[in-house]
């Protein structure tokens, strides 16, 4: 079911704190929704019942049975038929229309076709046209009053398939862990509500719901209203559905590319040691390092790990997630094997790196090249692997992985993956992670 | 000295099942209780055959009138020249007629049956086996593994030889008489040894010289070692080596086409792996570094073939939808 988004669960999993907070935290996340249910705000008693009629839930469902295959919500913006929702609830509307069709259901139980006019895969947007006008209840405009941290924001959906929902929280800021921002806000955003608006008491949309952290507590994530309204903006009441919107959606996942990429490579890469090598990292906001050492006493060898990746995705489907890099570095030392086990085991480390390679509906199959290479002092095998995106043409996957050559009893291993690409830019950013790579000093 | 005539009755493989001695001809053969032979196989005659000399003074068997009458080599003959070798089918019944001139051929050299030699080819056997099992305990032990390990090691290594061998000797026992588990195990262990020497000449060798290309078609290599023991095998058990030389070749074919349709239906790609993943110690590398100008030109390269991959992609995509449709 394509309910909210999980693309950030990952990445903290590997934070120890956070899983503990999680794992102590069940009773006090039932406190909190209790209490907000039990003491309901007369604010968002009279905002439900003035923006009933605009709410709406949004469900695709399979052409062959009519059985639903993912729900998610939406709102009437204006007086207009144009109700807003993300893009995930109906991707599979855009990129299997053949299969999948849309129709929504209001509060009163009424339901109606969808057409699907435009799709923001960088947002996750999307805008539909519904048989029926809004009420003029939710507001989008171009220049939306600032929020203040801590400002009461309220978000209405239908969570879980259960029935429509408000709940109450507040506004904490903006995060710019993506390359485009989304607004924090802290209150219970549930699977199912993704698309449902997020608005101040007066109507005055301040968002639309999108994801939250699994790892967290009412850590909830909004696109803020500006894409909406932009996006909102560029249909014209003639505005027509377009027939394919695999090569818009294309289109939108190259030009994401180009700034994820020109943000990348804007400034050279960080440096870190390890051992004797110094290996690139790309430390930003959207990119975190998180760094791990074994040294067990029993192991014949120890191991320092540093790990960066990005904690945003560009969903396209359940199946493919994209626009995104992680780069991942293994220094292994050993004082007790000899050079041969200690390769051998390196050779173990060094396999099955490439995540699958059966055939898709995605993307191709991998495509690889290898080579001993020699650069900065520094010696390795290099293996650069491609896939092509099916659907999109132009976007690749690459993988990088290294093997360091040139010490009996040391290794350097480490893994770069660039995610939804241009041949050119992945080329160009594995040059320069190559050429980050080096020996700066003479093991002893 | 008297001449006597043996009918003898053999089995399917050309073994003696009876022998029947006769002084006078002609010697009557069938399913009636009045023949000199009395035969119980149901697609004989009552009256069968007539074993007697022909005018030239040579032994033949000559039909009477049965059904399914006398058979050389699948054919239906009226009368058939016995010579001491030749097997007639009667029904479905194997005879073979010889006269006490028959002349037998020469006696077999006992060189099986030596005790020490059976001894020492179990004991090299067992040898390679441990030594095998050794390296490559040693090799893989990466955790500073105590001696009971490396036994224990050993002892798995030793119980699968043995459970291998035990089968085809049991198979040989079965089909030819005597076990020969001593030779099986020297096989297994020769096969074995093989495989592993082999395989660590492949790594050395795609590493040493970066011949990657070498080591994604390994399975295959592995297929032939694995053909060859099996052949060793067989031929302990069964003398026909030629007809062995075939199945084994067709079957190490078979594998070898079935690893490379599978490949090439989950990946689109003949080889094995992806990639050489193998690592050896800087000192055994031979071939040269490549600048990173040159790796850049092969990632270039590479655009074509992941471009001609994704047209053979849709290709297939299109043509599968078209077929789905009525």
């Amino acid at each position: 079911m394509t309910f909210l988004r999980f693309p950030l669960l990952l990445a903290c999993l590997a934070f120890p704190a956070f899983a503990a907070t999680s794992s102590s935290s069940p009773n006090l996340a039932a406190d909190q929704i209790s209490s907000a249910k039990t003491q309901p705000s007369s604010t968002a008693q009279e905002l439900y019942a003035a923006a009933q009629n605009d709410l709406l839930q949004i469900r695709v469902l399979l052409k062959n049975g009519h059985s639903q295959s993912g729900v998610g919500s939406g709102f009437l913006i204006g007086t207009s038929n144009l109700v807003i929702t993300n893009f995930h609830v109906v991707s599979k509307m855009a990129l299997e229309p053949e299969t999948y069709f849309g129709e929504y259901k209001d509060t009163q139980g009424k339901s109606g076709d969808i057409e699907l006019l435009a799709v923001d895969v960088l947002h996750d947007l999307a805008v539909v046209r519904i048989n029926r006008q809004g009420t003029g209840f939710f507001k989008l405009t171009e220049t939306p009053a600032p929020l203040n941290q801590g400002e009461h924001l309220y978000s209405l959906g239908n969570p879980l398939d259960l029935g429509f929902f408000i709940s109450e929280g507040t506004y904490n800021g903006l995060s710019h862990r993506g390359f485009s921002e989304q607004v924090m806000f802290t209150g219970p955003v549930n699977p199912g509500m993704s698309g449902g608006p997020n608005v101040k008491a007066d109507g005055q949309v301040a968002g639309v719901n999108v994801a939250h952290r699994r790892d967290g507590e009412l850590v909830s994530f909004l696109v803020p209203a500006t894409y909406a309204q932009k996006l909102f903006a560029s249909i014209t009441p003639e505005s027509k559905a377009p027939a394919d919107f695999k090569p818009i959606i294309g289109e939108q996942l190259l030009a994401y590319q180009r700034v994820m990429m020109d943000t990348l490579l804007a400034t050279p890469l960080t440096h870190k040691n390890l051992g004797p090598y110094s290996v690139p990292v790309r430390e930003s906001e959207q990119v975190r390092c998180w760094g791990s050492s074994d040294t067990k006493g029993e192991k014949t060898y120890n191991t320092d790990q540093i790990s960066c990746r990005m904690e945003s995705a560009i969903y396209v489907s359940d199946d493919l997630q994209t626009g995104n890099i992680s780069i991942h570095h293994k220094f292994t030392q050993t004082d007790t094997l000899n050079s041969l086990r200690f390769a051998l085991l390196m050779g173990k480390f060094f396999s099955n790196r490439v995540d699958s390679n059966t055939k898709d509906e995605d993307v191709t199959t991998s495509r690889c090249t290898e080579k001993f290479i020699g650069n900065n002092n520094f010696s390795s095998r290099a293996v650069v692997c491609v896939e092509a995106y099916q659907k999109f043409s132009g976007l690749y996957n690459f993988l990088l992985i290294t093997s360091s050559t040139d010490e009996p009893l040391m290794n350097l291993q480490s893994r770069l993956v660039i995610n939804g690409t241009s041949y050119e830019n992945g080329q160009k950013f594995i040059s320069q992670f190559l050429n980050g790579l080096s020996k700066t000093k003479e093991a002893k | 000295m008297r001449l006597f005539y043996f009918v003898e009755i053999l089995n399917h493989s050309g073994d003696v099942q009876a022998r029947h001695k006769f002084s006078d001809l002609p010697i009557r053969v069938g399913r009636n209780y009045s023949n000199d032979i009395i035969l119980d196989d149901p697609h004989t005659a009552a009256e069968h055959a007539l074993i007697e000399l022909n005018e030239h003074g040579k032994l033949i068997a000559r039909d009477l009138d049965s059904q399914n009458g006398l058979k050389l080599k699948g054919k239906v003959h009226a009368q058939v020249e016995l010579d001491g070798d030749t097997i007639v089918q009667l029904g479905r019944t194997l005879v073979r007629v010889r006269d006490s001139h028959y002349s037998v051929s020469a006696e077999v050299n006992d060189s099986s049956h030596k005790h020490w030699q059976t001894w020492l080819m179990f004991g090299c056997a067992i040898v390679m086996i441990c030594a095998l099992s050794l390296s490559n305990s040693w090799l893989g032990d990466i955790a500073n593994n105590k001696a009971s390990d490396y036994i224990m090691d050993m002892t798995k290594w030793l119980m699968s030889a043995a459970a291998w061998a035990g089968i085809w000797a049991l198979a040989n026992r079965v089909f030819s008489g005597t076990a020969n588990f001593g030779r099986h195990l020297l096989i297994f262990s020769g096969g074995i040894l093989a495989l592993d020497v082999l395989d660590q000449l492949y790594t050395f060798l795609g590493f040493a010289f970066s011949w990657e290309w070498f080591t994604y078609y390994q399975s295959h290599l592995q297929i032939v070692v694995v053909a060859i023991t099996i052949y060793f095998h067989l031929c302990l058990i069964n003398n026909k080596r030629a007809m062995l030389k075939i199945i084994c070749a067709s079957l190490a074919l078979l594998s070898s086409g079935l690893i490379f349709m599978g490949n090439y239906q989950s990946t689109n790609q003949y080889a094995d792996k992806l990639y050489m993943s193998d690592v050896l110690p800087p000192a055994m590398r031979l071939s040269r570094n490549h600048s990173l100008t040159e790796f850049d030109h092969s990632i270039q390269q590479l655009k074509a073939d992941i471009d001609a991959e994704r047209e053979k992609a849709l290709k297939e995509k299109a043509e599968k939808n078209n077929t789905n449709k009525p």
